[in-house]
């Protein structure tokens, strides 16, 4: 059975964890910068961990194309943050969204156990870093697009199998630069070098990516393919969001990179609870 | 020997009883990830541990189930046998099922059998009062239900004046309507330990789901 790696802690394939969003940017499509004031941010980690957060993903760039951001301005971001979250959380698993080998290092440095390298590689040497460092890395699909650009008329002759033969390459890459076997961890990237049409075969089709027997992050939350789906904007995607979030739970994915943790917590427990991964919190019903 | 095991009898005079509910919510199969009724488990276990400390031939009466859907062993002799499990100790377990509608006089038949000379014996009864005790119980509210409730428990409580006599006063019909699925096994009790002479080692009374549960250890009165 597959077991893998986060900083200290060891999981199994029946994990399914969150890993909450937490935006030093002051301009991310959902939050739209409200944790953009370090208090702001300090308090968002402090809720999350709270609300039963496994992870945090600290990003100091949105994804989508905007005003560019140097790797100072980007560091200047995180770094600091990063330590001050380590200082004042010693367990909780610290994961950090940059593409850029010279933030891994400063971040990895400051106390971070993950790369979540939403690019899908475009730093060559990141992985390099990650596993100088025996950290975590994401690899991501994104069809070969550059960082913060938007689909434009891709198309695949079979989405999923593309997902695998990209992330299978990144996986192998990561491992041959160093990273530990158990510590990489695959995401086909919901949304990146995708339509609609894309996210929702890789979603309906999520059962082969966890075959691949790696452990498999999903990041649904409030995402484009779930409001076209419902034709829904930014802000009313939660209910589409959760019930994706069960369907890649049902599918057996380990990691959940969402905004809310509480809704989350409670849909992969209870699918969970469905599968069989987890008793029920309390049964006295037809027991008494 | 293991728990669930059935020996040739060697029993004897009754030196300990306990009473136990027989709520499968006590079961490890049907525990979720916190248990639901703590103390009652904790006060079961420790009531049975302290009693085949004393006693290690240990009987166990239960009732049939009421309305089996399973192939399975009925409840209160799967409840017994994980409270001996649990006491992690030796004995020796004879297990005697008594259908949930005996009339009382096939109870007091087979109660009688059970009360003959030998070892000092456990008996450990599955029983529970009624489970229509409020309108969130099992069987909803039956106002008749806490005076037959009270009863029982009365009579446990005063078995160093022969109380336990007075189970025998229980009226089937009544317990089999109010859902008293320890009604034939308290009267087995009652047979086979009314005249001998014990007194209350503890008893703890609850109903936390409108059940009726009685978790008590009565020894030999010395």
């Amino acid at each position: 059975m597959l077991t893998f790696r986060l900083g200290s802690r060891e999981f199994d394939a029946r994990s399914r964890l969150v890993m909450a969003i937490v935006n030093r940017t002051p301009d991310s499509f959902y939050d739209k910068g409200s944790t953009w004031s370090e208090d702001a941010a300090f308090d968002r980690v402090r809720e999350v961990v709270e609300q039963g957060a496994d992870i945090v993903d600290i990003g100091g760039i949105k994804a989508a194309p905007g005003v560019e951001i140097g790797a100072d301005e980007e560091k200047a971001r995180v770094v600091d943050f990063v330590a001050a979250v380590r200082a004042e959380h010693p367990d909780l698993l610290i994961s950090v969204d940059t593409w850029r080998a010279s933030v891994g290092r400063a971040v990895l440095e400051a106390g971070a156990d993950i790369l979540n390298d939403a690019w899908g590689g475009a730093d060559a040497e990141l992985v390099s870093v990650a596993g100088e460092f025996d950290a975590a890395v994401v690899c991501t699909h994104t069809g070969g697009v550059a960082p913060r650009t938007r689909p434009h008329r891709i198309e695949y002759d079979d989405v999923v199998a593309d997902v695998v033969r990209s992330l299978l390459a990144q996986a192998d890459r990561a491992v041959a630069a160093g990273v530990d076997r158990s510590r990489v961890v695959i995401d086909p990237a919901h949304d990146f070098g995708k339509n609609t049409w894309h996210s929702l075969e890789v979603t309906r089709r999520l059962d082969e990516l966890v075959a691949l027997d790696w452990p498999l992050l999903v990041s649904l939350s409030n995402k484009d393919f779930v409001g076209e789906a419902l034709d829904l904007p930014v802000g009313e995607r939660l209910t589409g969001t959760l019930a994706a979030t069960a369907v890649a739970a049902w599918h057996g994915a380990h990691i959940y990179r969402v905004h809310e943790v509480v809704e989350t917590r409670q849909v992969l427990d209870m699918v969970s609870v469905i599968a069989g991964d987890l008793p029920p919190a309390r049964t006295a019903r037809g027991l008494a | 020997m293991t728990p669930g095991a059935t020996s040739a009898p060697a029993r004897g005079p009754v030196t300990d009883v306990v009473i136990v509910p027989g709520a499968p919510l006590l079961l490890p199969e049907y525990r979720g990830r916190a248990a639901v009724a703590p103390d009652v488990s904790e006060s079961c276990v420790e009531a049975v541990r302290s009693a085949v400390a004393t006693a290690s031939h240990v009987v166990v009466v239960h009732a049939t189930d009421r309305e089996p859907r399973s192939t399975r062993p009925p409840v209160g002799l799967r409840v017994a046998d994980h409270l001996l499990a649990a006491s992690h100790l030796d004995f020796d377990v004879e297990h005697v099922a008594v259908a949930w509608d005996a009339t009382t006089a096939e109870c007091v038949a087979l109660g009688s059998a059970l009360a003959a000379e030998g070892q000092a014996t456990t008996m450990l009864v599955v029983a529970d009062g009624s489970a229509r005790r409020t309108e969130k119980a099992p069987g909803h509210l039956d106002p008749r239900a806490a005076e037959v409730d009270d009863a029982i428990v009365a009579a446990i409580r005063g078995c160093a004046d022969g109380g336990l006599a007075r189970l025998l006063d229980l009226d089937p019909g009544l317990c089999a309507d109010l859902l008293v699925a320890g009604r034939a096994p308290l009267q087995v009790l009652a047979a086979a330990a009314g005249q001998v002479p014990l007194v209350v080692g503890s008893l703890d009374v609850s109903d936390p789901f409108g059940v009726l549960y009685v978790v008590a250890h009565l020894t030999r009165a010395t």
